[in-house]
């Protein structure tokens, strides 16, 4: 079944009933009824169409107003059209990379349209010279549009969507989903969870992330369960928006990454959950980066008092290369923490739980749960050989919603569609079927579930005078205080920079934040020489931050240091 | 309320909230907060909420950006015009 088919099924099952309501700020939500919400969209179908939008044309949408990409996204389906979303930018001004992002995104993709804010149109009103470019519409442009409801449903072997991943050439990879690998992602999460029709989402994670695209609008709007979106600004600015929304649409499952969770614990103040309650909640999920127990400690601790279940928090592992979650903490369990000699875990890769006596190094390791019923992980050696219970290796996949391919590169489909195994790149270990996940294969650093490759950083740091070219490690280091990861960027500088090192530090933070539109968490630099690639000349991100986390590298000079 | 006493107020906030261990006088009225990496979009939205607050006035979603909120005086600026009406 299309997502098309799933649309009108929905339609004629729930015209009349709840389908997406938008909640403002202060947690008020407008609803409407899945015709009203398919109507909204058709709106947009029909507009979109007069720019020439056809079955099977990829569109490419850059939008931060979550009514408007809902409505967007869903009016592409509706036309039979393929959506790919980018993320905007959060601060104005901000990530100059992005238009070449999207130019790169547009050309490989040979998209037919390209919906960008205004503030990013570009001079003479096309992109690469072939695709239509627009800003947002004018609302008498909406309204004129036909409002009918007019589901183009595309054949169920192409292309459903498309979802951009980072990547390792400074340009993210582009993820074809086929309209049966996203049925069967749907399926498994909606059997896992038990999702019924009783069941409502409370989102705030954005549609460009397959947090959002594909666990809630996909999910609900083709099992027709109420979804209520939540801008994400909205919820940095008011986390208690989240949990009113909860309260006020009797919401039984609602998606984060882990950094949400500190955030809403620790900034929520008490007389603003003034008659709250969690008690219905089902299902609150951890997901698209690491899943610290401590912050679900803290989170259960804070709402305990508004009925907040500690079996309701919920880990998950998923990524875009299988469209959505994999494996689920089990509906009637919670979350499972092993706490294992972490000697052995990183020098032996053996996960081995030590009593509560112990008294050398340990780590606190989550569960991800259990993988879906048609979802099987393993543990796989380098050879690609199965690894038992216990033995820490690559989390291969076997699942019927693995993606078909990267779209243009072949290098890295293969490299990641291995046989009978989507291989993730992600470490872990299985016990009891429960898989635990350790960390990655190659450094991939995660910042509020965002995931930036290293070699997003090369082009800006050969830019910088007084750094050596291509000598540099980037990594993510866990913050529990902030419930994330910080960016860290150690560099080698020439053996005469010309310029006071301070200078060469501020140079790096403005250029991260202002080409790529993050912060720095810290920024080192050392001598030349130090950070010693492989033997075939490619840099040891995971090594280096090892060797830096335990004080082991000396730095010429440090800023941003978190004592 | 003076530019001087909002500049003061948002050093304080910025040192305590964002930036902690600072010394409010160490920043300067022109260090760069964004694009010299010191505040991300997160804590740019906190700051922004504590402004609304503190100060009882409101910020559009394009508002966040480094044209108001880049240096200790740019808010002060941005803070005492939306004041002003």
């Amino acid at each position: 079944m299309t997502i098309q088919q799933a649309f009108n099924a929905t339609l004629e099952r729930r015209a009349g009933l709840p389908a997406v309501g938008f909640a403002d700020i202060h947690g008020n939500i407008e609803w409407l009824t899945t015709t009203e919400f398919h109507r909204e969209s058709a709106v947009k179908a029909a507009w979109l169409s007069g720019f020439g939008l056809e079955r099977g044309d990829v569109a490419v949408l850059v939008a931060a107003d979550p009514r408007f990409a809902a409505t967007c996204v869903c009016g592409i389906l509706q036309a039979g059209a393929v959506p790919l979303l980018v993320a905007p930018p959060a601060i104005q001004g901000v990530n100059s990379n992005l238009e070449a992002v999207v130019r790169n995104v547009v050309e490989r993709t040979r998209a037919k349209l390209v919906l960008l804010p205004p503030e990013m149109k570009p001079e003479g009103g096309t992109y690469g010279g072939t695709v239509p470019v627009m800003g947002m519409p004018a609302d008498a442009d909406v309204a004129e549009a036909a409002p009918e409801i007019s589901i183009v449903v595309p054949d169920p072997s192409t292309t459903a969507a498309l979802q951009l991943t980072s990547g390792t050439t400074g340009f993210p990879r582009i993820c074809v989903w086929r309209h049966e690998q996203v049925r069967a992602a749907v399926d498994g999460m909606a059997s896992l969870m038990g999702l019924t029709e009783e069941d409502v989402h409370a989102n705030w994670t954005p549609l460009y992330h397959d947090m959002g695209l594909v666990n809630n609008f996909m999910l609900c709007l083709t099992r027709g369960i109420p979804l209520v979106l939540i801008d994400p600004l909205d919820f940095i600015r008011r986390p208690v928006v989240w949990l009113k929304v909860i309260h006020d649409a009797k919401a039984t499952m609602t998606w984060a990454p882990n950094f949400g969770y500190a955030v809403a614990a620790q900034r929520i103040r008490e007389e603003e959950t003034a008659g709250l309650r969690l008690d219905h909640v089902r299902g609150m999920w951890n997901a698209g980066e690491k899943v610290h127990a401590a912050t679900f400690e803290q989170f259960h601790q804070r709402f305990e008092p508004l009925g907040l279940r500690w079996k309701s928090l919920k880990a998950n592992f998923g990524c875009a290369e299988n469209v959505g979650g994999a494996t689920f903490t089990a509906m009637d369990e919670g979350i499972v923490v092993e706490r294992v000699d972490s000697k052995t875990l990183f020098e032996q890769r053996v996960a081995r739980v030590v009593p509560d006596d112990f008294d050398g190094p340990t780590t606190r390791v989550v569960s991800t749960g259990q993988g879906h019923p048609a979802l099987t992980p393993h543990i796989l050696d380098e050879d690609g050989t199965v690894l038992p219970d216990g033995s820490v290796g690559e989390v291969g996949l076997e699942s019927p919603s693995r993606l078909v391919e990267f779209m243009g590169q072949p290098d890295e489909t293969a490299n990641t569609i291995r046989g009978k195994y989507l291989v993730t790149g992600d470490m872990g270990y299985l016990r009891g079927g429960e898989l635990f996940w350790t960390g990655r294969k190659r450094e991939r650093i995660n910042l509020a579930g965002v995931k930036h490759d290293p070699s997003d950083f090369e082009t800006l740091l050969n830019d910088v005078a007084g750094l050596r070219k291509g000598c540099f490690v980037a990594f993510g280091v866990e913050d529990p205080s902030i419930g994330t990861q910080r960016l860290c960027l150690v560099c080698e500088t020439l053996d005469d920079p010309g310029r006071p090192l301070a200078e060469i530090c501020a140079e790096i933070r403005r250029g991260v934040a202002t080409r790529l539109g993050i912060t720095a968490g810290e920024v080192a630099l050392v001598e030349k020489g130090l950070l010693t690639k492989t033997s075939s000349g490619k840099r040891r991100h995971v090594h280096f931050r090892e060797r830096y986390v335990n004080g082991e590298i000396d730095c010429l000079h440090r800023d941003g240091v978190r004592e | 309320m003076s530019i001087d006493e909002i500049k003061g107020k948002v050093r304080e906030y910025l040192a305590a909230q964002i930036l902690p261990g600072e010394d409010p006088s160490a920043l300067s009225d022109d260090r760069p907060l964004i694009t010299g990496g010191l505040m991300d979009s997160i804590t740019s939205v906190s700051l922004i909420t504590f402004l609304e607050e503190a100060y009882g006035v409101s910020f559009e979603a394009h508002e966040i950006g480094i044209d108001y909120l880049d240096s200790v005086a740019d808010i002060a600026r941005t803070v005492a015009d939306k004041m002003k009406g």
